[in-house]
């Protein structure tokens, strides 16, 4: 089944159970009803472009380069919610182009910078200025190369491919490296020959092709080195390192043992710590706060420095719950423990700074990610604390609920929504709640959002607004298992933490950040498997090593079933 | 030609800008075998303001005046009315907003793609440039004080442009790099030419690989590497019009600021210099249609549901929020906000004229470059409530004379959307009975 084909499928099944508000929320995914053996996987094969993120983490791994030329590329589209290689990223001509400049940009650099790391510590009989003698025995590569020559097209190729070079991919290798060396010698030939190699899609996408299986409709089983990739995108949002490349080439890397270890190997490195990070802020949307702006009417002191803050603060926390702590959702969404400089600290009311300090927030406050000030400060509008904004988002990003459009006429009530000096937050949207019509869906929305009113637009803490009392009481509807009453956000994270829905929604942020589309239908056996096995106090890593442990990890449908 | 001088010397000082080396006008053309007939599509947010859109008597109206106020465009424009998009979400969360986004100029069905509405299918730009063996300049102006991205989720509102099912076609945003394309610094020495056959030497390669990966791959996944691989034709020639300049001189805008790399806050999130973005983005837009670089040319004023705030316009509010959706009858809902919506509305018939009238500039053959365009002037919505009924259609130009007349409003009831691309296609040499999801719609009536 081709992606197309499965959007559709998923879009007619949504379209049913689109017919009014209550129900909406997606089915249990409550595990196989098959023997594990007979599941499969419903991804089908593809090509993944890279995405900028990891383009430039790319050439920062491959070429030493921390530019990060991708930056100045197109900002992509993302389908899946994610940006690690969405399934439906093309190239067109412009990005074409970007690449052009930005590969003659790199192999330049390069060539000056690290030739004789890029020839595999050889070098050549003329020294190059800044570099080193020459190896002696050595003669100078000429158009058909050398010792030297031969060295880098047996090493940098493949490590660029991420696999070995086809013939073919070789033979125009060598052609590019022939026709550049005849013009300015094997300089200018190595350059070129990386130009090629960084505009080749065996280095701009990645590959999950696998072997075809014979029975035609069945799942390919990919190959080591796309097994090595994939596991290496998904964990470290770059390209496989050199153990990971032997081990595939050495066939240490067929087994769900070798992928277990691979993977455990893996999550120990800076990369992975920077990777589980990008998760969670686009699982959350906080990657926004470096953009995200507010109405220097209503908060005149917040600032892109506040808001550096906030997203610095996230990082420290999201590194300490999952590698100091015990990498659970529980503490994730109950934690008070923080970080906090000056700016912060002011916000937060404790004391902080000069730099970052660890802090511990009031828990009468602030328990858990969805108090903290990055998070509330990207969900609410620029001049109010938005209530219906933060229902929508928690309900689609955290409960995995696809909410019906408004009405055509909805926005007849528009008027009710702008700023009121006589009026909470809450006030101004009652009418959501007193007109039947809106209730009708508004009840799943705005009575989540309201349980955050103790938190203004840029996340400080209030008791009062407009003078009077901030009422933060709220109720969860319309969850398969966590619905009821609750007051603050602390009482709403702790409804979340035992709720099998927000369990299996987390699996499904998981899946797409790792597979790179959005899931459908067919793959909830495989997902209910995987959330059978996790837990909200075990940790969130777990859930990252069970879907490499996975079918859907390893397999591809055949495009056309 | 004396009256061609003249004519490029006034567009020159529009542009205020010196003159440049340049090739012979239609040279891409010719070079591509296309039509020297052109597109413009521009898509705009939030509906307009209805009492003050449609002209009440002769041809001119509140919003539309920097548009009619000019006799020889307005001789040469038809308003659409009674243009209506059925409600479609197939399966997708998506509102009036996304239906009218992404469905105007694909006139498919929505795709649902995690729930999230996306185009069903290639919009007429891209049909276009695909038959025409050629690539489109697709521009945009995205900058959002309010929103700087999409919310999360909602990244189908970055383009209106499809090559395919849910596949974008992105649009520049920093016209710097823009000019950079469409007017790249000539190159003829001996080192250049060595460069170019390098880089011809690298695509190649490049070509290679790409047709090798596309075997092994199924249809779906094939046509991304098609994609790719076309793109990579586009590159070399562009790559051979940098070497290739000379001859004549074409008038274009100043070389602009290289807005990413130094001050990439007016792109994002700074809207101050946002009315100079559009600006800019049009003439060279303009510049690429009459210098003869490029057929097809799409602007896009913000993202779908944009919410700029107008500031330059004396509004400085969320203007899709607080003002366009407090729109909620024809006549206005109150008087100050209505002049707001009529505020921002003519500021878009501004920008749409500056267009127009670049291209009225140009002589060409019998007649102007504008003569040899179509111009058609899209909105998401019909009224900034999300109503998708009365969605105003300009269409200026004459597309090489299929377009026989202009200077009136068809005005024969209701008009389902996909007209608008039948009539396109239509006019610039495509037969087509219908378009998108209603294959027999047939063009709109009075136009061709």
């Amino acid at each position: 089944m081709g992606f197309v084909a499965r959007c559709l499928v998923v879009g007619a099944l949504l379209a049913e159970i689109g017919a009014g508000c209550v129900g909406r929320s997606t089915e249990s995914i409550t595990g196989p009803s098959r023997s594990e053996q007979s599941l499969q996987t419903w991804i089908f094969r593809k090509v993944r472009r890279l995405s900028n993120r990891e383009y430039n983490n790319v050439v920062r791994d491959l070429l030493w380069d921390n530019t990060q030329p991708a930056n100045a590329f197109l900002d992509d589209s993302y389908a899946n919610g994610y940006d690690n290689g969405s399934a439906l990223l093309t190239v067109q001509t412009d990005q074409a182009e970007r690449y052009q400049l930005a590969a003659e940009q790199l192999a330049q650099q390069a060539v000056n910078n690290h030739l004789v790391q890029l020839l595999g510590g050889c070098i050549p009989d003329k020294p190059i200025p800044g570099q080193v003698a020459p190896s002696p025995g050595n003669s100078r590569p000429g158009a058909d190369g050398g010792p030297c020559i031969d060295r880098f097209f047996e090493t940098f190729p493949q490590r660029a491919f991420r696999r070995p070079p086809t013939a073919d991919e070789m033979a125009r290798l060598r052609g590019v490296y022939r026709t550049a060396a005849q013009l300015g010698g094997y300089p200018l030939g190595i350059q070129t020959t990386i130009e090629a190699i960084l505009q080749s899609p065996a280095f701009l996408y990645r590959e999950e092709l696998g072997v075809l299986a014979e029975a035609s409709g069945q799942p390919s089983t990919l190959t080591p080195y796309e097994v090595a990739s994939e596991l290496s995108f998904f964990l470290t949002g770059t390209m496989p390192d050199d153990d990971l490349l032997a081990a595939a080439g050495e066939g240490r890397l067929s087994s769900r043992e070798d992928l277990r270890r691979e993977a455990s190997r893996l999550m120990q490195t800076a990369s992975a710590q920077a990777n589980v990070r990008q998760f969670f802020h686009q699982w959350l949307a906080t990657n926004r706060l470096a953009t995200v702006t507010k109405d220097p009417a209503f908060y005149p002191a917040f600032n892109s420095a506040l808001a550096a803050s906030m997203s610095a603060e996230l990082d420290l926390f999201f590194d300490d719950v999952l590698w100091n702590g015990s990498g659970s959702l529980r503490e994730l969404f109950t934690s008070t423990a923080s970080f906090a400089d000056e700016r912060l600290g002011a916000l937060y009311g404790v004391a902080g700074g000069p730099g970052f300090a660890p802090v511990s927030l009031d828990p009468e406050q602030r328990k858990g990610i969805l108090t903290r000030a990055g998070y509330l400060t990207v969900h609410s509008a620029t001049s109010h604390s938005s209530p219906v904004e933060r229902g929508v988002f928690l309900r689609q990003a955290l409960l995995c609920t696809q909410l019906p459009p408004p009405p055509p006429d909805v926005l007849r009530l528009a008027m009710m929504e702008q700023p009121d000096p006589s009026k909470t937050t809450r006030e101004r949207f009652a009418a959501h709640s007193a007109d039947p019509f809106c209730h009708s869906c508004h009840q799943y929305i705005d009575q989540v959002g309201f349980g955050f009113e103790e938190f203004d637009a840029v996340g400080a803490f209030r008791t009062t607004e407009n003078g009077k009392p901030v009422d933060d009481s709220g109720t969860l509807l319309g969850t398969r298992d966590a619905d009821g009453d609750f007051r603050g956000v602390g009482e709403l994270s702790e409804r979340l933490l035992i709720s099998r829905q927000f369990q299996d929604c987390v699996v499904t942020q998981m899946f797409r950040f790792a597979m790179g589309v959005a899931e459908t239908t067919d793959d909830r056996e495989i997902l209910g498997r995987i959330s059978n096995q996790f837990s909200v106090d075990q940790p969130l890593l777990k859930l990252v090593l069970a879907i490499v442990d996975s079918p859907l990890f390893v397999q591809r449908m055949p495009e056309g079933n | 030609m004396p009256a061609q001088t003249i004519a490029r010397r006034k567009l020159l000082q529009a542009f205020g800008a010196a003159t440049f080396l340049w090739p012979l006008a239609n040279r891409v053309f010719a070079d591509t075998g296309s039509p020297t007939k052109r597109l413009v599509l521009f898509m705009q947010n939030n509906g307009t303001q209805q009492a003050n859109f449609w002209p009440q008597s002769g041809f001119n109206s509140p919003i539309l005046d920097p548009l009619l106020s000019n006799a020889r465009i307005a001789q040469k424009t038809i308003l659409v009315k009674g243009v209506y998009v059925p409600r479609d979400l197939h399966g997708t969360d998506g509102n009036e907003h996304d239906m009218g986004f992404a469905r105007m100029f694909t006139g498919e069905r929505l795709l649902s793609i995690g729930g999230k509405p996306w185009g069903g299918g290639p919009s007429v730009d891209q049909i276009l440039a695909r038959s025409w063996g050629i690539d489109s300049l697709a521009l945009a102006v995205l900058t959002s004080a309010v929103e700087p991205h999409p919310k999360p989720g909602y990244d189908h509102r970055k383009s209106f442009c499809y090559f395919s099912a849910g596949e974008h076609k992105l649009p520049l945003v920093d016209p710097f790099i823009v000019y950079q394309q469409l007017l790249p610094t000539t190159e003829t020495s001996e080192a250049a030419r060595q460069r170019l056959l390098l880089r011809r030497s690298v695509l190649d390669a490049v070509a290679g690989d790409l047709s090798d990966l596309a075997r092994s791959l199924g249809a779906e996944e094939k046509r991304k590497l098609d994609l790719h691989l076309t793109s990579i034709r586009q590159v070399e020639v562009r790559l051979s019009r940098a070497m290739e300049q000379s001859q004549t001189q074409c008038p274009h805008p100043a070389q602009p600021r290289d807005y990413t790399h130094t001050a990439p806050q007016l792109l994002i999130n700074d809207e101050s210099d946002l009315p100079e973005l559009v600006r800019i983005m049009i003439d060279l837009g303009a510049t690429g249609l009459t210098c003869g670089l490029v057929p097809i040319v799409t602007m896009q004023f913000g993202y779908g549901g944009g919410k700029w705030r107008f500031a330059w316009e004396g509004i400085d509010m969320n203007c899709h929020d607080d003002v366009a959706h407090h729109d909620t009858s024809d006549e206005g809902s109150d008087p100050i906000n209505t002049d707001r919506v009529v505020r921002m509305n003519h500021y878009y018939a501004s920008q749409v004229s500056r267009m127009a009238q670049a291209l009225e500039a140009v002589p060409e053959g019998d007649g102007t470059v504008l003569d040899n365009t179509l111009i058609a002037w899209a909105n998401e919505l019909g009224r900034g409530d999300h109503r998708q009924r009365m969605v105003p259609i300009v269409l200026i130009g004459k597309a090489a004379g299929t377009v026989r007349r202009g200077g009136f409003v068809i005005d024969q009831g209701d008009q389902v959307f996909n007209r608008l691309g039948c009539t396109i296609l239509n006019a610039l040499g495509q037969a087509r009975e219908g378009f998108g999801d209603v294959t027999d719609c047939g063009p709109f009536p009075g136009v061709l």
